[in-house]
């Protein structure tokens, strides 16, 4: 591969810090580390080692570079993979606990069609060939009108052979669930500077902001992620400041923690905006050259964003708001750090306009373009449909942009017929707000005529199929998988099979391929690959330098490439500019106009925030660095977080009466959503405006917020994900795992509430993603 | 065998670098097959202070292998017994499941093994570091809060954390020597000093505290 051995290699990874980087930057400790970190097992009896394969983690959306541990053709470690650019030896909980998920006894093995109403979940087993030739079936009428195929995916970025399949049939509708998992950066970064996302260089910067961030919990490249901002922090240095309404896992690794009134980030990052631009502080010589704004019409914008007014607005005191503007802008280089909010969109345009004037742009330690490569789908690629109101809607800035439940309103109104809706590992049910009433859409067989389910487990939404077909866990399958390098150098990473298929599983490429060939009409022809490895020899064969190196071969050998000769290429923009239509930084956003949105950066205050009544309090949801929205099924995870009581703080919690351990009621109020999208509450179930829990008095958070962890609560996805012990003799042989009888949580604490099950749909009018932090509740005690 | 005689393992827990998000955990039940309801290795949590000056802080938890260990001193059978390396392990061949160990042990690290009726602890990956291996806590760790080595070889990782910064141990007036010491380890989250805390909780979130 390249000159750099294998020794040298872990020291890197040790350090933490840049991989590339020459050995005399590395931290004087890491040479001295005597033990091989990673890439190897042993057998904790015999002390033999076990035999492995690299591949790729996909329990979070992160892509960590795994290796699976072999024995016996049974998988019995998963740990990181040392010659991954992104996570090293290093794994999560999550990540580790997958093989749980792979030896999950209620796993799904052989393809069901459903026997009975939908959602009795009564099901019969029958053949691969009945199942294709049922959804054949199914297809082939729709031959004429290919837009009533909806193919709805949580991770469409990573799900190339879905859309394949989607676009191949004629149909325009492959949907991916991004709006629901934080594509108001996405769309706010690529209307700002071109590209989708950003990358912090959080172990080279001096100075870290974090608005509503908390990657030491939930990021996507959490492990790589979570491993440079501690670098950043305590090897170089580098202050923290947060801002967020309770105190997060990056909260306590933080210099200074400020709590926020909800939905205010934006107008303290403007405030901050503004004292910089004020004082002078601003990089001037790189506004006007680099964005499509003046320095002084800039200024004169922020004018308005007084610190006062923000002061008075979020609760942080304009001293503090001065003081950490200054600071971030005097301290070189700097970054920001952002999550999803209310008004996400131009939150993070606002956030992003404090590096944009510091200049703390795409430099070493400031907030980076994300460098990915960009793979197209292999060879013949079926061409794209014409758009559909599902797959472009018309109302979006961007034309590219989708929004899953925007989807889900057009469908449920009968504004949108469809004919057969292909779930594929995604659990709107489950993880959709407004999950209930999808339920109860998902059964109405008038509006979703046919649904086809393909996961290898009973999700809440598979419940609701008419057949499920079973896939293979992620740790049998095959696909290349790029994430955007925390390197600054991109690279291809493999998932492939640590283990064969279990039992009568398929990979999803052996399925979609035989779906093709079973509808034919001309999308077999997308389908002609002999295996796999040809079909994905044909996504990376343009990529420079990876054939010579070996090409899917030295992927299957590694798990991961990436080009030697490559240097982070920070300033990249100096060659050519930013990829937007005035080839600058669009502060100033001609799209957003035309659209009918405010083309400079602003505060869009949530009405409902200021009303709040004095009973009416504020629901976040957070995720933790346990659990993910598909993770529930690994008895590892549960036996950590299985339970998610609300927050409160005992002031409030005092004056509602309400006791630690108290069991609560938790009801949406009808002012949720004001000023955002409206939600008519007088036509939904009451059962989806309320929830139960308990309460957890905590002095960590906001006394007008209350929180729950997300992740738990199923109602469906097996009996290990809803707290059940499992007789181990009822068990097929290959799942058993004696465990699962002591499973002791439901019992003992029980296993939590979806509060998603309670937020109402609320997407941000520019990019389209859902708000999950500003739900207005009530919490009162129940009476026992 | 010469060579291991003269180590002597040791593990260094950074809580500046510690995120508390139970990475540890999930490795040292897949390692060592730990069965559930039991843990051994686990990371405390604790919050302080009042709003909005609270505190969270994290103790990831599991055997001291310490060098004068009370344990094995009590353990009738010799099941529990010390390596030269100074690593504390129990021969599964020799344990009647006395629950002496158990019942002495100042750390409440050992625990039952439900399957085999035997007691198990953590015995810093002996199998893995006779490999060459670093423990699996260690190796999952994703902001390398734990390093574990050789405190007799002064270049090791282990002795320069150890010889440039201050450390403490668990229960030291127990004279146990503890072999994992935590470098910025919160006073009262090692101490057990409920009074100044707002909430602990051990294995899970937020169950045990109740």
């Amino acid at each position: 591969m390249r000159s750099i051995s294998r020794r040298n290699f872990l020291k890197l990874g040790a350090a933490g810090t840049a991989l590339l980087a020459i050995e005399s930057q590395l931290h004087p400790l890491a040479q001295a580390m005597e033990m091989m970190d990673g890439g190897r097992s042993v057998n904790r009896v015999s002390g033999l080692p076990r035999s492995f394969l690299p591949s790729t983690c996909t329990q979070c959306p992160a892509g960590c570079g795994i290796i699976g541990y072999v024995e016996e053709s049974k998988l019995v470690k998963i740990g990181g993979n040392p010659k991954h650019i992104s996570n090293g030896s290093a794994l999560c909980a999550r990540g580790q606990a997958g093989i749980n998920a792979l030896y999950d006894p209620d796993r799904i093995l052989t393809p069901l069609k459903r026997v009975g109403a939908r959602g009795q979940n009564r099901w019969a087993k029958i053949k691969w060939e009945q199942a294709y030739d049922e959804v054949a079936k199914a297809m082939q009428p729709l031959k004429s009108k290919p837009g009533q195929l909806v193919y709805m995916t949580e991770d469409l970025e990573h799900d190339v052979l879905g859309r394949r399949l989607a676009y191949a049939f004629g149909s325009a509708n492959a949907l991916g669930a991004a709006s629901i998992f934080g594509a108001n950066k996405q769309v706010a970064t690529q209307l700002t500077w071109g590209a989708a996302g950003d990358m912090p260089d959080i172990a080279n910067t001096k100075y870290i902001l974090a608005f509503g961030a908390n990657p030491l919990e939930s990021h996507p490249q959490f492990v790589g992620f979570a491993r440079r901002l501690i670098d950043g922090v305590q090897v170089n240095q580098a202050k923290m400041v947060v801002f967020d309404v309770r105190l997060t896992n990056t909260s306590t690794r933080a210099n200074e923690v400020y709590y926020i009134n909800p939905g205010t980030y934006a107008i303290v990052a403007l405030a901050m905006a503004n004292v910089i631009m004020q004082e002078g502080l601003h990089n001037a010589a790189f506004i006007d050259q680099w964005t499509n704004i003046s320095s002084a019409d800039l200024a004169s914008h922020l004018a308005q964003f007084t610190p006062e007014k923000a002061a008075s607005a979020s609760g942080v005191s304009a001293a503090v708001i001065r003081r950490v503007a200054t600071e971030f802008a005097s301290t070189s280089p700097a970054t920001t750090l952002s999550d999803g909010m209310v008004n996400g969109t131009q939150n993070e345009r606002a956030v992003m306009l404090l590096n944009i004037i510091t200049g703390n742009i795409d430099n070493r330690g400031g907030l980076c373009l994300p460098r990915e490569y960009n793979l197209p789908d292999a060879d013949p690629a079926p061409p794209a449909p014409a758009p559909t109101p599902l797959s472009n809607p018309a109302d979006l800035p961007l034309a590219s942009q989708q929004s899953i439940d925007r989807s889900w309103q057009l469908i449920r109104d009968r504004n949108y017929q469809v004919g057969l809706l292909i779930t594929h590992s995604y659990n709107p049910v489950y993880s959709n707000p407004d999950g209930g009433s999808l339920a109860d859409l998902l059964k109405d067989d008038t509006i979703v005529p046919i649904h086809l389910a393909v996961t290898p487990f009973m999700t809440e939404t598979a419940a609701l199929a008419d057949i499920v077909l079973p896939e293979t866990t992620y740790l049998e399958g095959w696909d290349i998988e790029v994430r955007p390098s925390l390197e600054q150098v991109p690279f291809i990473a493999l998932r492939q099979p640590v283990v064969p298929p279990l039992s009568d599983s398929k990979s999803f490429f052996e399925i979609a391929t035989a779906l093709a060939n079973s509808v034919k009409g001309g999308m077999e022809q997308y389908f002609g690959f002999r295996s796999v490895e040809d079909y994905l020899k044909g996504r990376i064969q343009n990529v420079s330098g990876l054939a010579a190196a070996g090409g899917i071969d030295y992927l299957k050998q590694h798990g991961v490439w990436f080009n030697p000769r490559s240097k982070p290429d920070y300033g990249s923009f100096n060659n050519g500019g930013f990829n937007t239509p005035s080839g600058k930084i669009e502060v100033f956003s001609s799209r957003l106009k035309d659209k009918g949105f405010s083309p400079l950066p602003v505060y869009e205050a949530v009405p409902a925030f200021s009303l709040l009544s004095k009973d009416e309090l504020v629901l976040t949801i957070f995720d933790t660095a346990v659990q993910t929205d598909k993770t529930a099924n690994c008895m590892w995870l549960d036996e950590i977080l299985h339970d998610n009581p609300v927050w409160i703080n005992p002031v409030t919690a005092k004056q509602l009466g309400i006791k630690d351990g108290d069991k609560v009621r938790v009801v949406r109020t009808a002012r949720t959503g004001q000023g955002i999208t409206p939600v008519d509450d007088s036509q939904l179930n009451p059962r989806i405006r309320a929830l139960e829990s308990t309460a957890f008095l905590t002095e960590g958070i906001h006394p007008r917020v209350v929180a729950m962890a997300n992740g738990v609560g199923h109602s469906g996805y097996g009996r290990i994900a809803q707290g059940e012990k499992i007789n181990d003799d009822e068990v097929p042989r290959e799942l058993k795992n004696p465990n699962t009888e002591l499973i002791w949580w439901k019992e003992k604490g029980g296993i939590g509430t979806n509060p998603k099950s309670i937020v109402p749909v609320m997407t941000d009018p520019v990019g389209g993603g859902q708000a999950w932090d500003d739900i207005i509740v009530t919490v009162g005690k129940i009476k026992e | 065998m010469a060579t291991l005689a003269t180590k002597r393992y040791a593990m260094v827990i950074d809580m500046r670098r510690c995120i508390g998000c139970h990475a540890c955990t999930v490795a040292c039940k897949a390692e060592m097959a730990v069965p559930l309801e039991v843990n051994a290795t686990w990371v405390k949590i604790i919050e302080k202070g009042p709003y909005p000056s609270t505190r969270r802080f994290y103790l990831p938890r599991l055997c001291n292998n310490c060098t004068n260990p009370i344990c094995v001193r009590n353990c009738p059978t010799q099941a529990s017994y010390k390596r030269d390396d100074g690593i504390v392990v129990v021969d599964p061949h020799r344990c009647i499941c006395c629950k002496y160990c158990i019942a002495s042990c100042p750390y409440d690290v050992r625990y039952v093994n439900p399957f085999k009726n035997i007691v198990e602890k953590c015995y810093f990956c002996q199998h893995r570091v006779d490999a060459g291996l670093e423990p699996a806590c260690v190796e999952s760790c994703p902001t390398r809060a734990m390093v574990f080595g050789d405190r007799n070889d002064d270049k090791s990782e282990v002795s320069q954390l150890l010889a440039s910064n201050a450390t403490t141990v668990l229960k030291k007036e127990m004279e146990t020597e503890p072999n994992v010491f935590y470098i910025a380890g919160d006073e009262t989250a090692m101490s057990n000093d409920e009074k100044n805390i707002n909430y602990w909780t051990e294995g899970t979130f937020f169950q045990l505290r109740l």
